[in-house]
């Protein structure tokens, strides 16, 4: 174990219960993200992928094995934060509403509530939408409102599962851009469930490939050349690509692919 | 969940309209029936109106008291009840078949033995509303929360929640729309039961109204009575209705 991983996964197993049988969602999962890098876990479905974020976030707790996030379990870190899928943001409060929930359940004063929560929307250029209902926003903004009530805790990770697999093309660039730009200002470590290649190699500096029944992590790939935009259609990035092609598809040889 | 607003809230030309043309059909069928037990509107309008000059207004008083309470009760029993069952599981599966077995007795068959045990006061009458209403509140609510997306329950979990914000944040507001849906039907089934238990062994109340002026063969004053509690249970719908418009406003979006 090195002494700088921020976060260090050793050996997890959890079990499900499921009409009296026990299910193997994970088996021997090793993983370590140093602070301040951004990893990206990648796996078919069903690979236990959501079973490992839940596990690291703090909410499923029957596991065995080790997790620390700065030498502490989930269950005492409070400096994380997790972002759904469908984002996971309250139809019936506001965006102002939504994103200051965090911080009333972490009992802070209510002008400091008020302050932080101002202050997070106007620097995310989103003071607009306060009012609004997540019902009246798209996609793109759910997803940027969603980081925001993440952001607003002050968190030293975040996980984010499938962030951006709900939205066009376009927009989804568009928020891994963004996505960057919040990391090169705030360095948190962060981690995140994609099924997307093309996404795992632009955002992953640490890429993890799981693979299913039981759900394990069989490989962990630096990434140099991740965050930069120049090298999307480089013929380094496209290798990258299809090596992770490969890896996720069993391992089977490049030739034989496509 | 129904979608109700669609059918209930209207403009007030409609009201207006709408009241205008029952107002016609009562009257039409007043004369085509020619009989002095059906009176034609403005008959039971000049009661109405001599009667809340009178003493209608105690007995509208005494209704609605007794409604309101049992509403009152009923919902906060059901939606407790009804939000701990949704939320947890192994409890829920304790209590179902409980609910299950129970759920379809026409519980107005416990009136007499009500009456026994309780007397033939206002307790009696209260218990027996709150208990019909208690159920409808609490299938809906414990259904509501059971089928509430997990995402709003993780993603609130996630940020430290404890079991009392949780149900604060997300149980009680995500189930607050069927709950007053719930209500709403609710609130039909009081109005039933309650005329039932008010023409029982007691001196007060719009259904003793109803049934006294019956056996003295006063038709308007009865019609009367008829129009004094229809528009009890209206005005009380549109409560829920202002109700619905303040709390989910979200919903219509």
């Amino acid at each position: 174990m090195n002494n700088h991983d921020f976060l260090t996964i050793q050996g997890l197993e959890v079990y499900y219960r499921q009409n009296k049988q026990s299910i193997d969602a994970l088996e021997n999962t090793n993983l370590t993200l140093a602070e301040g890098k951004i990893g990206v876990i990648i796996g078919p479905s069903g690979c236990g992928k959501s079973t490992l974020l839940n596990v690291i976030a703090g909410l499923h707790h029957d596991y065995q094995g080790e997790i620390f996030i700065d030498n502490q379990p989930p269950k005492v870190y409070s400096d994380t934060a997790l972002i759904l899928q469908e984002y996971g943001l309250l139809p019936w409060k506001t965006v102002q509403e939504n994103i200051m929930l965090g911080l009333q359940i972490k009992k802070l004063p209510k002008t400091e509530v008020i302050h932080r929560t101002e202050e997070i929307l106007e620097q995310m250029g989103l003071a607009s939408l306060a009012k609004r209902y997540p019902a009246q926003l798209s996609g793109g903004q759910r997803q940027r409102i969603a980081i925001a009530r993440s952001l607003v805790l002050k968190p030293r990770l975040l996980l984010m599962d499938e962030p951006f697999s709900s939205l066009d093309a376009l927009t989804r660039e568009e928020m891994q851009e963004y996505l960057l730009n919040i990391w090169r200002e705030t360095k948190l470590t962060i981690l995140l469930i994609t099924h997307n290649i093309e996404e795992a190699v632009f955002l992953g500096q640490e890429i993890f490939v799981m693979s299913p029944f039981p759900g394990t992590i069989k490989r962990r790939i630096p990434n140099y050349l991740a965050g930069s935009y120049d090298s999307r259609g480089k013929i380094e990035y496209l290798n990258m690509v299809n090596d992770l092609r490969s890896s996720l598809q069993g391992g089977k040889t490049n030739d034989k692919m496509e | 969940m129904i979608k109700w607003n669609r059918y209930t809230r209207l403009k007030r030309v409609e009201y207006i309209y709408a009241s205008l043309l029952l107002l016609l059909f009562w009257w039409g069928l007043s004369l085509l029936i020619n009989n002095t037990a059906f009176p034609p509107p403005h008959h039971a309008m000049k009661s109405l109106i001599e009667g809340l000059g009178d003493n209608l207004l105690v007995h509208l008083g005494v209704s609605l008291y007794r409604v309101l309470i049992s509403l009152f009760i009923a919902t906060l029993l059901g939606v407790s009840f009804g939000l701990i069952l949704g939320k947890n599981r192994s409890l829920d599966n304790l209590v179902a078949p409980i609910i299950y077995l129970t759920y379809p007795i026409p519980k107005v068959v416990f009136m007499p033995i009500l009456f026994i045990l309780l007397g033939i006061g206002d307790l009696s009458k209260i218990v027996l509303i709150t208990l019909i209403v208690f159920y409808q509140i609490l299938v809906t609510t414990r259904d509501a929360a059971r089928n509430l997306e997990e995402e709003y329950i993780l993603s609130v979990k996630s940020l430290g929640a404890n079991a009392w914000e949780l149900y604060w944040h997300v149980y009680l507001p995500g189930c607050l729309p069927s709950i007053l849906t719930a209500l709403r039907l609710g609130l039909g089934t009081a109005m039933a039961v309650l005329f039932l238990v008010e023409t029982y062994a007691t001196q007060k109340g719009i259904g003793y109204f109803i049934m006294e002026s019956l056996s003295r063969m006063a038709y308007d004053d009865m019609f009367a009575g008829i129009i004094a509690m229809g528009t009890l249970g209206f005005i009380l719908y549109l409560g829920l209705d202002l109700a619905e418009k303040k709390l989910c406003r979200w919903v219509k979006y």
